[in-house]
């Protein structure tokens, strides 16, 4: 299945519109949901999915299958135009309090995508190993692309901790992950 | 680079994967992560080690507009190098060679382009509907674009503008302020570019500028990042 995919982007760096339609039949829905944990804003993902697609087009050549898949490579552009555009929309936040409010509400679909991991998988594994604070910051960054601040107010302690929780949520996860 | 740099470089590609590194942080890591392949093996393996939860995500249903979007966008943002014979506003400088070094304020500009245009008449090449001279903060002339009656649209730089790494010139017209400003397409340098659009409006007082945005152009299809020039477009006088 992914090797089809990277297929399909080599046929879009030869400007094939076709294999960029195929792509689109196949991981639309799925980054459209990518895009909605994080932006939770119907059209503004519709708009996210809208660029990623222009982009994939523009950058099929880019992608280097010796890296990784081409899936990852398309999800990573997903969540890259995802958490831009996010951290638009909470500079327009009026106050600091309102964006306060908004990482508080946040979390039910990090704990959502944890608990529909495959059971016994290693992503799963070694998420369930980190203390149950320190996880959810790994899942609201990559789940809910939100930012060190953000994490911090959601978990309710200064940015420093929330920082170096991460940082070492991250080491732990490498090392159980290797 | 010693065992602790390696480890730190892990983390920082991780979080860079996350999307966690901002401002000059990130921007330092992009840059090296264009030379780096190191580091893009780190954060591909970070990427690759995520990536089950992107599967979690409940999908979403597109609107069925969506992929004709998509498709009319597809021509629009490909900003092909010109190879086709210099264009009508080209030769048009070109000519106006002589006027080069001359201090003059942006009106002036229009108005001698106005005058030169007259000079041109006749030649054999596609003439534009309009023609916008872009200026830039200081009211000098930066930039000239036209629009052609079969959707394409050609920029001509008149200087150099300094582009950071990372970032890309994006060209915005504004034709329908309810619609707001869409996007022409994106160069990664002051050059000469032809954009292919999907027959995009073309009226005299229409609204043309650039913006510096990030290297993968606006991530919200609107302009994001500071007006390096703008003007608005006028119907040649032929």
């Amino acid at each position: 299945m992914s090797d089809d995919l990277a297929e399909l982007l080599q046929a879009c760096a030869r400007g094939e519109r076709n294999s960029l339609r195929a792509i689109y039949e196949r991981e639309c829905a799925a980054m459209i949901g990518v895009a909605m944990r994080i932006v939770r804003r119907r059209e503004l993902a519709e708009e996210i999915v809208h660029d990623v697609f222009v982009q994939i087009w523009r950058h099929a050549r880019t992608f280097d299958p010796s890296l990784g898949s081409a899936r990852g490579w398309m999800f990573a552009i997903v969540r890259n135009r995802a958490i831009s555009a996010l951290r638009t929309t909470s500079r327009e936040l009026p106050t600091a309090e309102e964006e306060l409010t908004a990482a508080v509400d946040r979390g039910a679909e990090s704990e959502n995508a944890f608990d529909k991991l495959a059971e016994g998988s290693a992503l799963k594994r070694c998420l369930e190993r980190l203390e149950p604070r320190r996880r959810l910051g790994v899942l609201l960054a990559y789940v809910e692309g939100l930012s060190h601040g953000e994490i911090a107010a959601r978990l309710g302690v200064p940015l420093g901790t929330a920082k170096s929780w991460l940082h070492r949520s991250l080491a732990q996860l490498r090392e159980c992950l290797a | 680079m010693n065992e602790t740099d390696r480890r730190d470089d892990n983390v920082l590609a991780g979080e860079f994967a996350l999307g966690l590194l901002e401002g000059s942080e990130r921007e330092v890591f992009e840059r090296r992560l264009v030379r780096e392949r190191a580091l893009q093996t780190e954060v591909a393996q970070w990427r690759e080690r995520l990536a089950a939860l992107d599967a979690t995500a409940s999908p979403g249903r597109a609107s069925p507009q969506l992929w004709g979007k998509i498709e009319s966008s597809l021509g629009a943002r490909r900003a092909a190098v010109d190879e086709a014979r210099p264009g009508w506003a080209e030769q048009l400088w070109t000519s106006l060679g002589f006027w080069r070094g001359a201090s003059f304020a942006g009106a002036a500009a229009s108005l001698m382009l106005a005058i030169a245009v007259g000079l041109l008449a006749g030649r054999a090449t596609p003439q534009p509907l309009v023609v916008a001279v872009l200026q830039t903060g200081d009211t000098s002339p930066g930039a000239i674009v036209e629009a052609f009656g079969d959707g394409s649209i050609v920029l001509v730089p008149l200087r150099d503008i300094p582009v950071p790494p990372g970032k890309a010139l994006e060209v915005w017209t504004l034709y329908d302020k309810a619609r707001g400003p869409v996007s022409i397409g994106l160069i990664d340098s002051a050059r000469r570019a032809r954009f292919q659009t999907a027959s995009l409006p073309a009226r005299a007082e229409q609204l043309y500028e650039i913006t510096l945005e990030p290297a993968t152009g606006s991530p919200i299809g609107r302009p994001t990042g500071p007006v390096l020039m703008k003007g608005l477009a006028a119907t040649p006088r032929l």
